[in-house]
């Protein structure tokens, strides 16, 4: 069945008064509201913004204001951040959309900004929680996936020189099967399975490790892929 | 069982109710088992989620330390159970570092204090119990303290989120509330939709009326905090150079993709809301709106602007399918003078000269703590 992605009119109460007569459209709309509500409208959301140092090195600056990314990242750097992402029980495939900053080419050497992405399981026995597998081997994005390769060096710290972070995003393609990889692969969505071992994993939080080199990640967006068409 | 649901059957197809179709008790069974759905579940996704780099969030006092406020909705007035996560690592080794959350629900306030015991890169989590007041609300007020263990330990925040535990199926028998406790949700009995039973004009008016409801559910877009307090051991150009205010360096990247479907203009009630925390008063330009907070000079608080949304001026980022439409602060001139920037010789511009949470006319006029919320 199609799943409709707008609020659609919800009939009139009277039309299900005793007595009237009970014409299929108004249960029929019934059914798409619903169907609007669980699958739309409730798909899973989480909007991760990086707050990062506010300190400006090129002016040995800091009135707790972010200034704006300034590209001084050294050659080589990396960074990891555990992010969680609580699916929901018809949660299946991911969209990311990143927004990120590469090194500046004014540190005078050539930047190959790479960022990895994989889904964790997670459990909670009462104790806390543990990571309990993978739930998605994840991607990768680099050079040859769009990542662009470096930013213009910030020359000074007014409002019309900060750099414009930059975008990737997984795609909304969804493959025609689960992923089998074991190591991280082109973009594509990211997929969460009904189970991991014995472990329930839609409907449950799941950690999102984002790794990163020769750039510092701004903002992770994940958002439950809107499926226009589901089987009842 | 009577008020449940499964996640495996909640989508009636409407094409099963057209002329000509046999009548089959299964549709208004997946009817009910939806309703009991969305509400048991809907957004118990993320309420809140923020992510520190360089080590900007940093503490190492010995108390408890007030460092970050944010705005969330709630999901209903049964979901009463916030769940938050740390990802953090210590400088140091110490079992006296402590993250605290406090939970307030028009002045009712819930608590839980989390251990921080880990050199490497751990998680820690723990939900908050709050009687919800009896009184119509639809957003909470978090509130995050942090005490490292002075020279010994140093405590760094990687990432926080919260999350509401949905209700389990069953739900609770008889009327529920969402945000509005004169109005009833009824959780469907599905046992009541079984093939040997009538279906009732209840039923409709019930279905009818839940969908309303449900339909006002609040969603979490966007939570940002300043980080006010960080302290550490090494200097400014390593550790605790928090984003306090809403800078100039966030244009463009304090966005997300609220949920704008057709039909979203004629919905009654809340649509869509900026919660702003600021000292003193700022006009600035977020969505497509310009928002003008008055409020008195060098006092703090929350401020709630219903936004307009023009869906045809949004351009969209990335591709995701759904009317989700980029919402975020302007790229502007009146936003580069109003947020804070490092130009103190240029007339108009936002350069503090005091670091909340000290307030005076050095640091009025400033945004410490935004969240966009949308139904």
């Amino acid at each position: 069945m199609l799943i409709p992605t707008t609020y659609n009119q919800i009939p009139s109460k009277q039309a299900c008064n005793n007595g009237s007569k009970l014409f299929g459209v108004t249960m029929s709309t019934m059914c798409s509201s619903l169907a609007q509500l669980s699958h739309v409208k409730f798909l899973g959301h989480a909007n991760y913004i990086f707050s990062r140092s506010a300190y400006n090195s090129n002016i040995s600056f800091y009135n707790g204001g972010k200034l704006g990314p300034d590209g001084n990242i050294s050659k080589g750097a990396t960074e990891s951040f555990k992010l969680f992402y609580k699916t929901t029980q018809i949660s299946q495939w991911l969209n990311l959309i990143i927004a990120y900053v590469p090194g500046s080419t004014g540190d005078g050497v050539d930047f190959d900004p790479v960022i990895e992405i994989e889904i964790k399981a997670l459990n909670d026995s009462g104790s806390g929680y543990s990571d309990v597998g993978y739930a998605d081997y994840g991607i990768r994005f680099d050079k040859s996936n769009s990542l662009q390769l470096a930013a213009q060096p910030a020359t000074n710290s007014s409002a019309a020189n900060f750099i414009p972070a930059q975008y990737v995003d997984t795609g909304i393609i969804i493959p025609t099967s689960a992923p089998t990889n074991t190591t991280p692969v082109p973009p594509r969505p990211l997929y969460i399975p009904n189970t991991v071992s014995t472990y329930q994993v839609r409907g449950e939080l799941v950690q999102i490790n984002v790794s990163c080199e020769d750039c510092k990640v701004m903002s992770v967006t994940v958002v439950d892929i809107y499926q226009a068409e589901e089987t009842p | 069982m009577s008020n449940s649901y499964n996640s495996t059957t909640i989508l009636a197809d409407p094409s099963s109710v057209v002329a000509s179709r046999q009548v089959t008790f299964e549709t208004p069974e997946r009817m009910a088992n939806a309703i009991n759905y969305c509400f048991g579940r809907g957004h118990c996704s993320n309420v809140l989620s923020q992510a520190y780099g360089d080590r900007s969030f940093n503490q190492d006092s010995s108390s408890l330390t007030e460092m970050c406020e944010w705005r969330i909705p709630l999901a209903s007035l049964q979901h009463n159970q916030l769940e938050c996560v740390v990802n953090y690592r210590l400088h140091g080794s110490s079992t006296n570092c402590n993250a605290k959350f406090i939970l307030d629900v028009d002045g009712t306030t819930a608590s839980t204090t989390i251990n921080l015991p880990t050199t490497t890169n751990g998680i820690v989590n723990d939900t908050i119990s709050i009687t919800m007041p009896s009184s119509n609300q639809y957003y909470a007020t978090l509130t995050m303290e942090v005490e490292g263990d002075s020279t010994t330990a140093e405590v760094e925040i990687y990432s926080v989120m919260a999350s509401w535990k949905p209700l389990t199926s069953p739900l609770s028998a008889g009327a529920q509330y969402q945000y509005d406790v004169t109005e009833d949700f009824y959780p469907m009995g599905t046992t009541r939709t079984g093939v040997n039973q009538s279906l009732s004009s209840r039923f409709g008016h019930h279905m009818i009326d839940n969908i309303e409801i449900v339909r006002q559910r609040m969603r979490s877009y966007l939570t940002w905090s300043g980080i006010y307090s960080a302290s550490s051991g090494s200097s400014l150009s390593v550790a605790a150079a928090s984003e306090i205010y809403v800078g100039v360096g966030l244009i463009g990247l304090f966005a997300s993709y609220p949920l704008i479907p057709t039909g979203f203009e004629e919905l009654q009630g809340r649509k869509i809301e900026a919660h702003i925390r600021t000292i003193g008063s700022i006009s600035f330009d977020f969505f497509g709106n310009r928002i003008e907070i008055t409020r008195t000079a060098q006092t703090v608080g929350w401020t709630i602007v219903t936004l307009d949304v023009d869906n045809a001026t949004r351009s969209e980022r990335g591709d995701v399918d759904a009317p989700y439409y980029l919402a975020s602060i302007e790229y502007s001139d009146d936003n580069a003078k109003a947020l804070v920037s490092a130009s103190p010789t240029a007339d108009g511009y936002n350069n503090p000269t005091t670091l909340y949470p000290t307030v005076d006319a050095g640091n009025d006029g400033n945004i410490i703590g935004f969240t966009l919320m949308g139904v």
